[in-house]
């Protein structure tokens, strides 16, 4: 591949032209060499996998492999736009082998094997967190400065007194209503009361109006 | 001008990378949980959120969501035009969501006793007293279904009128759980370990975790399809606000997570009836208000017969068992989700809400 920068009649051109259009062609030429370096890999790399196929004992490596690689390039091939950028390519590798590479992975991480292995990661991985939580609390202590620890006990606190408020206002409430309901009872008395006084006020009226009748 | 154009080109690709780039390594960010609402009750780091009705509300029945201990809420509220809580809102839904918020490590402690009998029986006094009404709708997603059948089950007397339950595990039988049924059996998975070294369980484990269970999809499909959008010039808001949400995990409490392990994924308590809360039973059999479970075809989450069970065990008579095309997120959002979740639910709550 022979890059046109190389070209002497194309820099002298590039010199003759005004600063910013000088900048604009050069960073053009860049991006040009840049789309010809990524088809040069692409062309080498989609060459290589048949022959490094040929080439290798089979039985070395998983035969999906292969057949999802193949797959992969044959469609890539097939493209007809030749502008390939690497997202495009990863698409296409997604969009063709996907679908099997998860089945592989899906099919992976059910397995016992799979399961142990990751059991036994996280049983370090927890062992060693636990340890290192511990050696800095007692490293912080020792400074005499405030730990995650000491801060948690001090938001526990706040915590339990919110939680102690809510249960003043729960009683609140629930007084609130008892105390309610003893006004309705009180006041149902005063109106007893008030209404026995009426009735023997009227009983009395009743009284002074026959009285007046008979005399 | 082959120059200019080819100049133009290169500065626009070069963009595109240097977007993809920066999501990559920065995180997407994106506006979400857009609907107006107010904090109505707060309680240690939970939240209660009334959403302000956008329309007149046309219900006297309201509705409190109740989400899960991991992940954010706001995938309710995804973005404007796509969350759940704007459709219901401006149905004329009176709509409640019960934020659990981010556990600090002074709240290891806390179990499912305490946001099942503590908490939760308080938002539903608090929403009551807001929206003054006599009966009230409960709506949990996954995790916050668990809970939601659990309150309906531990308090019958409560005026709960329907609950309504998305992709929500209610039998953990190894066999029908998937990939979970071998990673969570008590032979490889102690959660005491766990809860001993972190106090709370870090949500990048916890999310890593739910990753793993689709890694080609998870950790390469999602790029693929963003490099995709940047690519082609599409719009990115949806993608942003999806992956802004799936990479929000929060801490699980500590005490919860070993709960949640022990007593539902290794023992199945719920299920086999066995489930105690404060020494307070959890039969399923004292549910009877209206019930809708809906699951997804293509959940790996919560799997098909996790959630059917359900409807075996309570003894409401008004029980649908729903299941749409979807997958444990893509049945809250998305066009596929307002097509058939979101449809769904209005028509069934409509007549149940008067």
């Amino acid at each position: 591949m022979r890059f046109s920068g190389e070209n002497p009649a194309f820099i002298k051109e590039i010199q003759e032209m005004p600063g910013e259009t000088q900048a604009q062609a050069t960073s053009a030429e860049s991006w040009k060499h840049w789309q010809e370096a990524w088809k040069a890999f692409y062309e080498t790399v989609s060459k290589m996998w048949p022959q490094a196929r040929a080439g290798m004992d089979m039985q070395e490596l998983p035969a999906p492999w292969f057949e999802m690689m193949e797959e992969v390039r044959v469609k890539m091939q097939m493209e007809e736009n030749t502008n390939i950028d690497p997202v495009t390519v990863l698409k296409h590798w997604y969009d063709t082998s996907g679908e099997k590479w998860s089945k592989a992975f899906g099919d992976a991480i059910v397995t016992k094997q799979f399961v142990e292995a990751m059991s036994s990661v996280l049983e370090s991985y927890t062992s060693f967190s636990k340890m290192f939580r511990r050696a800095c609390e007692v490293y912080f202590s020792n400074l005499q400065l405030p730990t995650r620890s000491d801060i948690a006990r001090l938001a526990g606190l706040v915590v339990n007194l919110e939680e102690k408020v809510d249960r003043i206002e729960d009683s609140l409430e629930s007084l609130g209503n008892d105390s309610a309901q003893v006004s309705t009872g009180a006041s149902l008395q005063r109106l007893e009361a008030r209404l026995g006084q009426v009735e023997s006020k009227l009983e009395r009226v009743l009284a002074a109006l026959e009285k007046m009748e008979k005399g | 001008m082959a120059d200019e154009q080819s100049t133009a080109e290169m500065q626009d690709t070069l963009k595109k990378y240097q977007l993809g780039t920066q999501l990559l390594l920065e995180g997407a960010k994106a506006q979400t949980g857009q609907s107006p609402k107010e904090i109505i009750w707060t309680k240690n780091k939970a939240r209660l959120y009334h959403y302000l009705p956008t329309c007149e509300q046309r219900f006297p029945v309201p509705i409190l969501m109740v989400y899960a201990l991991i992940n954010r809420p706001y995938i309710l509220d995804l973005m404007p035009g796509n969350s759940l809580v704007e459709h219901l809102v401006s149905l004329g839904f009176d709509v409640y969501l019960l934020d659990w918020g981010t556990p600090g490590d002074e709240d290891a402690y806390l179990s499912f006793e305490h946001y099942i009998l503590d908490y939760l029986p308080r938002a539903v006094k608090w929403m009551l007293r807001r929206s003054q009404a006599k009966e009230f709708t409960l709506l949990g997603y996954c995790m916050g279904g668990t809970m939601s059948a659990i309150y309906a089950a531990i308090f019958p007397d409560t005026p709960l009128r329907n609950l309504v339950l998305l992709t929500t595990a209610i039998n953990f039988i190894p066999e029908e759980m998937g990939i979970y049924g071998i990673w969570t059996s008590a032979e490889f998975l102690n959660p005491d370990q766990f809860v001993d070294a972190f106090g709370n369980v870090p949500g990048e484990i916890i999310d890593l975790a739910n990753r793993m269970t689709r890694p080609v999809a998870n950790c390469l499909g999602t790029y693929i399809t963003m490099w995709n959008l940047i690519m082609y010039g599409r719009p990115m808001e949806t993608w942003l606000a999806m992956n802004k949400w799936v990479n929000d995990s929060v801490s699980f409490p500590g005490e919860a997570f070993r709960q949640w392990i022990r007593d539902f994924y290794q023992q199945n308590k719920l299920a086999r009836g066995e489930l105690r809360l404060r020494g307070q039973l959890v039969n399923l059999e004292r549910i009877t208000c209206s019930v809708l479970s809906i699951a997804g075809k293509k959940d790996h989450i919560c799997t098909l017969p996790q959630a059917s069970a359900l409807m075996n065990y309570i003894s409401s008579q008004d029980k649908e068992f729903l299941v749409l095309n979807a997958g444990h997120v893509g049945l809250l959002t998305g066009s596929g989700a307002k097509k058939e979740l979101w449809s769904k639910l209005g028509s069934w709550l409509e007549p149940r809400s008067r």
